[in-house]
């Protein structure tokens, strides 16, 4: 027994019990002992009895005395037996005292229902120290005390109430933390008599289901709270006597669930959302018909649903009345009472849970959440089975993941010319076979691209073949997923790393849309600008990694947080270094805007940043020196040249609204919300530092876009070529969404505050210019389509015959030319596909690379100019075909014709011309043409001998010969080109002026020759040991648990 | 209200204010710009040095004009003659001081090609002269040896009886040529499938006879087009009615099709002046005519305009609007067509044979121009016929060993002049350079003329320009041609 003094705590609270009978006689003396048994007593106890046919009157009149229990009618409700309940105990409290008024408190219980000792102390406790708590319930277990039935009760806009615990989910104290709900179970639930005589008690029109939701509601739009006091504990057996409760058929129970968990919504919603909800309910109710019908094969489930669909539907006037009667005590809107209900896409799983779980009476606790039909016992299988279907479930009720769903199915139809064959075109070249041509592309220090290019390839090229051999060696898959799921992964690097700012999940949906769709990340799919494409992907996740870098009271390790951050950085500054630079940049500004204000932070941030910078500067070598050297590539980006152009630079106003340029760009009036979403969070009060960072971010990146567009020419030979601003801009958009982001969180209860003025009209003109501009970029991208140059399909532009020939074992190459005969465009095609990604973007570089392109471009020009000799000049460069479309070739054909050692040969849709004169990769020049060579010409009429070759290396016979004799690579020369004659090294020279040679001794033998890569080797070793050791470091951090909230 | 939304908008404001004043508008640089290259290596093609039919002379004569230019070039390089037989083919070394002949060897039918390395390439013609003295092909034929080129037009030919006209297509280059050509006829295009691919191998030379593809057709015109490589296209017209010659002439290769021609070079004297007017397109041509002679230039009053069908070739008489005077016939077309003249010399006697020449549309002078050869191969007259249909125009003939002479052309005048004295020169060809002195456009022909024991033999040809610096093309590397 409890000591005297506890059972008469509380003294100003008078609490009675109602207990609520229905044939259960079994457990209701059980329930009264409990009663008798609190450690605070109950004032008063009545039992209401609803037309039982067992022992039960008998039971609570033997224990209550018969003053004490009233009976009503079967049929009644749970609301009309409370009041039944309330007119035994009519009688208020004595008052004592004006100010000692006694606060009368009404406990609910069901016969079946039996609080623990400490149940209403607990509670009063909590509503005692709580006075704006109007309603609290307890923690409801079931009758063994060791499963979780109810902690709380919600209801999504579908009128699916659920309690958010799993079925025969244990208690191990993990709910214990659930306080402030919308609602609680009747059983056990304790509620101030006069917030009941306000709001009328339950609804009777919801009697036979929802009505404590209703009630749970209509407290919280009161004003008042509802609680759940995990330290109240009840056990109900409620769920386990379902069978034995009469509930009526299992469809009509269906039904009235339906019927009334609409009508709760609808009663107590925001205003302007019934009509909505209305047309949603008929919708879904008539698809999930047409699934119960065609998929499940429940005809008549299916006509439950219709049915509860069209009794909601029919009696608008119901709804009205009740919208009338709850809008009198109404003081609380429902966009204040949001984060009491369970997040928007938990609609459907409820939907699956209530279909499985049809046949339940209607006022029983309901567990709606993975509930399975048991008609018997069962394997374990069925039983984990279900498990599995929750977790999969589970992970599909996510956001994020019906973001990334309903992303990548609009980006199928957007992509939709683009699913046939490789994604090319723009600056993004064809993609290699397979993850071992990018690898080999990787690790060489030579290329065959254009005359022969010895730049470092960049690491970005590195990090497509992992990805290529993770997805099994397919390249193409690997870049058909960066480049067509671009949008996608977008948003969910947006959605995800927003989680940083704020927990809204509309408010991050719509960021992570807009920000997937910025002209920046549309026009880099277009012009297919890989950098910019993975920049967008990943800095997101940079930033969010530098913020949590950046926490002061992380749990995580410093070392591991600088790590990913560090990582994170390196893999967008592999495909976009400038990405680093203004990384580098906006980090020290906010750390020298901080320094005062952030004194005690400054030097673990410190420390942090330099980590982070240090990082891709360490795995990145030795690309990193080579950006240094030629600090060019930071605007120039990756792949083919620049072909953006202009005659006059854009205008500041369009690169203010994030207007990129170029193709695959949305009206510019789109990035109009932005900013001025981006001008509104600079208004607002809360999270001014991360505002102004957000603010800092759009001037930087919009000053960066501004000075790289004034330049033109960024192309040799392109007079109206600028630098592309689509990464400066997506950097920028990206600041500006942070800053939209400060402005949407809070925005209507800081409006509310505020007295009526320009801001209020003006957030309303932006927001509906940002749904508004968020539709176009949405339709306009899913029906436009990704736009060209970006294309699908066959690259090679070589005619099947060339192509033939160039894959010989000879290795000789094509001309492809274009433009007219006064302004010739020409290509060197050295592979039968032509250039691919890795190898083919290496621009050559060096003294010998130019003297060579200048050679060719002399030839060209010798060619179409039909100057004598000029077929020869195309032997140095192991030419043998010439390739023109038929555009070109009328205007020039002409002039080629005149030399003499050029043939046509007739091709559909083009004309090749094919040179008479051996040539090719890998040739020997001997007696006077040597001479000739060595001394820089082109020797006219001397033949040459043509060895077989491959790319990059050579072996081959050579007879012996009693001239003097040349090995000449159609290479620019380089140090590191290596032949042996028989293992004997052979001495270097330089023919035509530019190009590699040998001198080659008169014996015969087999003559190898390579390019010596072990340079490049060494680097990529000294990388891969700087990225161990950065991993190491960084890896003696325990796994990371970051807590949630901004920075 | 915060300050940051008025700074942001500042700072922004700023930035775009400043974009507005700065950048830099495209500017024309390409990998590699358009300029010129001296001519250092040239290949001039005799495609008739013939000692066929009996009573033939050939000689291919080649000399260096560079001391006739106006600034003299140092000219110096090596002359290679070949005489293109295929597989047989002789290449031997010519030199030219300053000039140099081949002659034809015996009864045999062949093409010789000159090639030429060096600075010597600019200042170096070549010409043609075909003397048969007497028999059935009596006549004077001459031509200058041209360059390879992909097309050549002639307006000129003939299948029918008594004419034994052939087309002449000679291959100097090491790789072989595949050419096509297309006839038009005055009933329209014909299509002959064995000219439709004409393989000429290299260094070898072709010989179509036009009575073989155009049997019976009267006026065939021609296009020549190598498909692949580079030829030179020559046709050899020759007339005899039963075993009398009727003279034969070089048909020059013409212009290609323009709305504007002018055929320059109709000599004086007696006989038949006619036109050849090909319309090788779709739709017919409305032509009118326009004669300049030494009186003036007016429109024929017997020949104002005459309509040529859609791919048919039309002959028109101009005899009687040249009146036996020497002159041009200006041709203006609403659709492009080509043309050529004819002039059939009639001598005095009646035991005399008659002549012809074949006249071409040419291009007015711009350029030094020049001649290797300057008389007969027996001596003769060597006659110049200007005519200035635009304004009055001046030209300067000199020589390489110095003389000059200045003929002046009145607007719309023609002119001709003997230039004998001014360009004979011993032994040698009589080799001369013809300039424009001012601006106006003055049309020249070279006329050679010798009063033979059986009549006048006379040929024409245009002034050749001498080769200039090579226009190159601007050229910029694009790597994006290699990528779809």
């Amino acid at each position: 027994m409890a000591p005297t003094s506890s059972r008469t705590r509380h003294p100003g609270h008078v609490v009675t019990a109602i207990v609520i009978c229905r044939d259960g006689a079994k457990r209701l003396p059980k329930t009264l002992d409990a009663l008798a048994l609190q450690v605070r007593r109950v004032d008063r106890v009545v039992a209401v009895d609803l037309g039982s046919s067992d022992r039960s009157v008998a039971v609570a009149t033997e224990r209550l005395g018969a003053a004490h229990v009233a009976k009503v009618d079967a049929g009644a409700g749970i609301g009309t037996a409370i009041a039944a309940g309330l007119e035994l105990v009519s009688r208020r409290p004595d008052r004592r005292r004006h100010d000692d008024a006694p606060v009368e408190w009404l406990w609910l219980l069901h016969d079946d229902s039996a609080p623990e000792p400490d149940a209403l102390d607990e509670l009063l406790l909590r509503v005692v120290h709580s006075p704006s708590v109007w309603l609290a319930g307890p923690k409801v277990l079931d009758w063994s005390g060791a499963v979780l039935v109810q902690a709380g009760l919600a209801i999504d806009a579908a009128g699916h109430i659920e309690t958010g615990i799993d079925r025969r989910e244990p208690d191990q104290g993990q709910r214990d933390d659930v306080d402030e709900v919308l609602a609680v179970g009747v059983a056990g639930s304790l509620i101030r008599r006069d917030v009941w005589d306000a709001l009328g008690g339950m609804d009777p029109q919801l009697a036979d289901y929802g009505a404590e939701v209703d009630l749970g509601w209509r407290v919280n739009a009161s004003g008042g709270r509802v609680v759940v006091v995990s330290r109240a504990v009840l056990r109900h057996a409620g769920e386990e006597c379902v069978g034995d409760r009469p509930g009526g058929p299992a469809l009509r129970a269906m039904a009235i669930e339906r019927r009334n968990g609409m009508r709760v919504v609808l009663a107590n919603t925001a205003g302007w959302l019934v009509p909505l909800l209305l047309v949603r309910y008929l919708l879904v109710g008539v698809l999930h018909s047409l699934a119960l019908v065609v998929l499940s094969r429940r005809p008549r489930e299916a006509a439950a649903e219709l049915r509860a669909v069209g009794v909601v539907l029919a009696t608008p006037g119901a709804i009205v009345a009740a919208r009338r009667s709850r809008a009198v005590a109404r003081e609380v809107g429902y966009g204040d009472l949001r984060r009491l209900f369970p997040p928007s896409g938990r609609w459907m799983s409820n939907v699956m849970a209530a279909r499985a779980h049809s046949g339940t009476a209607p006022d029983a606790p309901l567990a709606r959440r993975r509930v399975a039909v048991e008609s018997g016992p069962v394997s374990e299988e069925v039983e984990s089975l279900a498990d599995e279907i929750s977790a999969v479930g589970e992970f599909l009720r996510r956001p994020a993941a019906l973001l990334v769903i309903v992303m990548g199915l609009l980006a199928v139809i957007a992509d939709r010319h683009l699913l046939s064959g490789t994604v090319h075109g723009g600056r993004l070249l064809p993609v290699p076979a397979g993850a071992s041509d990018l690898w080999s592309s990787y690790f060489n220090a030579w290329h065959p691209s254009n005359v022969g290019s010895t730049a470092p390839t960049s690491p970005s090229i590195a990090l497509v073949a992992l990805l290529a051999t993770i997805l099994l060696g397919k390249a193409w898959l690997a870049v058909d997923i960066i480049v067509l799921g671009a949008v996608p992964l977008a948003a969910l690097s947006a959605y995800t790393s927003l989680r940083l700012l704020t927990t809204a999940v509309r408010i991050r949906i719509w960021v992570s849309v807009v920000y997937a769709l910025l002209p920046a990340v549309t026009g880099a799919i277009s012009s297919g600008r890989l950098d910019v494409i993975v920049a967008a992907i990943v800095l997101p996740r940079v930033v969010r990694s530098i913020a949590i870098a950046w926490q002061r009271d992380s749990v995580a390790p410093l070392q591991g947080r600088v790590l990913r951050a560090g990582l994170w950085l390196a893999v967008a500054a592999a495909f976009a270094p400038l990405l680093w630079a203004l990384v580098a940049l906006v980090c020290g500004a906010v750390l020298g805007a901080e320094r005062s204000s952030a004194a005690d932070a400054m030097p673990d941030r410190l420390r942090a940043t330099a980590g982070v910078l240090v990082i891709p500067l360490i795995v990145l070598m030795p690309w990193t020196w080579h950006v240094v050297a030629h600090p060019s590539l930071l605007f120039s980006g990756s792949g083919l040249p620049e072909f953006y152009g202009s005659h006059s630079p854009p205008s500041g106003i369009l690169l203010a609204l994030l207007h990129a340029g170029g193709p695959g760009q949305p009206p510019f009036w789109v990035g109009i919300p932005i900013v001025g979403a981006l001008v509104f969070g600079l208004q607002r009060d809360s999270r001014v530092a991360v505002a102004r960072i957000g603010a800092a971010v759009f001037v930087l990146g919009l000053a960066i876009a501004i000075i790289e567009t004034r330049g033109a020419s960024v192309t040799t030979g392109f007079p109206t070529t600028r630098h592309w601003p689509g990464l400066a801009l997506l950097v920028a958009g990206a600041g500006a969404l942070v800053t939209a982001v400060v402005a949407a969180v809070g925005a209507r209860p800081a409006l509310r505050d505020r007295s009526f003025g320009w801001r209020q009209p003006a957030v309303v003109a932006v927001v509906g210019l940002a749904v508004v501009a968020t539709g176009t970029l949405v339709v306009g991208w899913v029906s436009g389509g990704v736009d060209k140059p970006l294309r699908g399909g066959d690259a090679a532009v070589l005619p099947l015959y060339v192509q033939a020939e160039l894959a010989l074992p000879t290795s000789s190459r094509a001309l492809v030319l274009g433009g007219d005969a006064h302004l010739v465009h020409f290509a060197l095609v050295r592979t039968p596909h032509g250039p691919l990604l890795g190898s083919g973007d290496a621009a050559p570089s060096g003294r010998m690379s130019d003297r060579a392109n200048a050679r060719l471009a002399d030839a060209v020009q010798d060619l179409v100019a039909g100057r004598a000799g000029a077929g020869a000049e195309l032997v140095p460069f192991g030419i043998d075909y010439l390739v023109a479309p038929q555009s070109t070739a009328r205007r020039i054909a002409s002039q080629l014709g005149r030399a003499s050692t050029l043939t046509v040969i007739p091709v559909p849709s083009a004309t090749v011309w094919h040179s008479s004169l051996a040539t090719g990769e890998l040739t020997v020049l001997s007696g006077a043409a040597a001479t000739v060579a060595s001394e820089g010409s082109v020797p006219q009429t001397a033949p040459v001998q043509v060895l077989n070759a491959g790319s990059g290396s050579s072996t081959a016979r050579v007879p012996s010969a009693t001239t003097s004799r040349l090995l000449v690579l159609a290479e620019p020369a380089d140090s590191r080109w290596r032949a042996t004659l028989a293992g004997q090294s052979l001495r270097r020279a330089t023919a035509y002026g530019w190009a590699q040679a040998f001198v080659l001794p008169p014996r015969a033998g087999t003559v190898h020759v390579s390019f010596d890569s072990s340079g490049r080797h060494w680097w990529l070793i000294a990388e891969l040991v700087g990225l161990v050791g950065v991993l190491l470091v960084g890896a003696g951090a325990a796994p990371h648990g970051h807590r949630r909230g901004a920075p | 209200m915060r300050r940051d939304a008025p700074i942001l908008a500042g700072l922004v404001g700023v930035a775009v204010l400043l974009s507005f004043f700065t950048g830099s508008t495209a500017a024309r640089r390409v990998t590699k710009p358009a300029g010129t290259a001296p001519v250092v290596a040239r290949t001039l093609v005799c495609p008739v040095v013939n000692g066929l039919p009996r009573h033939t002379a050939s000689t291919a004569t080649v000399s260096d004009v560079g001391p006739a230019l106006p600034t003299p070039p140092h000219g110096a390089g090596t002359v290679t003659s070949t005489v293109l037989a295929g597989a047989k083919s002789v290449t031997s070394t010519v030199r030219v001081r300053p000039w140099a002949a081949v002659h034809s060897r015996g009864l045999q039918s062949e093409a010789v090609a000159f090639s030429v390395n060096g600075t010597l390439a600019a200042s170096l013609a070549a010409d043609e002269v075909i003397e048969t003295t007497a028999g059935r092909y009596r006549g004077l034929a001459g031509g200058p040896c041209s360059a390879p080129a992909t097309d050549w037009w002639f307006a000129g030919g003939n299948g029918k009886l008594g004419f034994t006209d052939r087309l002449i297509l000679a291959n100097a280059a090491s790789t072989d040529a595949e050419v096509a050509v297309t006839l038009w006829t005055p009933s329209g295009p014909d299509a002959a499938p064995r000219l439709a691919a004409i393989r000429v191998p290299a260094r070898s030379r072709a010989s179509i006879g036009i009575l073989a593809v155009a049997p019976d057709i009267a006026t065939v015109a021609m296009h020549v087009h190598a498909d692949s490589g580079a030829i030179t296209a020559a046709v050899v017209d020759r007339r005899s009615t039963g075993l009398q010659s009727d003279g034969g002439d070089l048909v020059p290769p013409t212009l290609p099709p323009s709305r504007h021609l002018v055929i320059n070079g109709f000599p004086a004297g007696p006989g038949t002046r006619g036109l050849v007017v090909t319309n090788p397109g779709s739709a017919d041509a409305t032509v009118s005519v326009k004669v300049v002679t030494p009186s003036g230039e007016f429109t024929p009053s017997s020949l104002q305009q005459f309509v040529v069908g859609a791919g048919k070739t039309a002959t028109a008489d101009v005899t009687k609007a040249l009146s036996n005077h020497a002159g041009a016939v200006i041709l203006s077309s609403d659709h492009p067509v080509i043309g050529a003249g004819e002039a059939i010399v009639v001598p005095g006697g009646r035991r005399l044979r008659p002549d012809l020449e074949w006249l071409a549309a040419t291009k007015p002078i711009t350029t030094p121009t020049a001649a290797a050869v300057g008389h007969e191969p027996d001596g003769g007259r060597c006659y110049l016929v200007l005519s200035a249909p635009d304004g009055a125009g001046e030209v300067s003939v000199t020589t390489p060993s110095g003389r000059k002479t200045t003929i002046s052309v009145p607007a719309g005048h023609a002119v001709t002049a003997d230039i004998t004295s001014t360009v004979k020169s011993g032994s040698g060809p009589w080799s001369f350079v013809v300039s424009a002195v001012g601006s106006a456009p003055v049309y020249a022909v070279r006329e050679l003329e010798f009063d033979g024991a059986h009549g006048t033999m006379i040929t024409a040809e245009p002034m050749t320009p001498l080769p200039q610096p090579i226009p190159l093309p601007a050229v910029r590397q694009d790597p994006r041609l290699a990528a779809r």
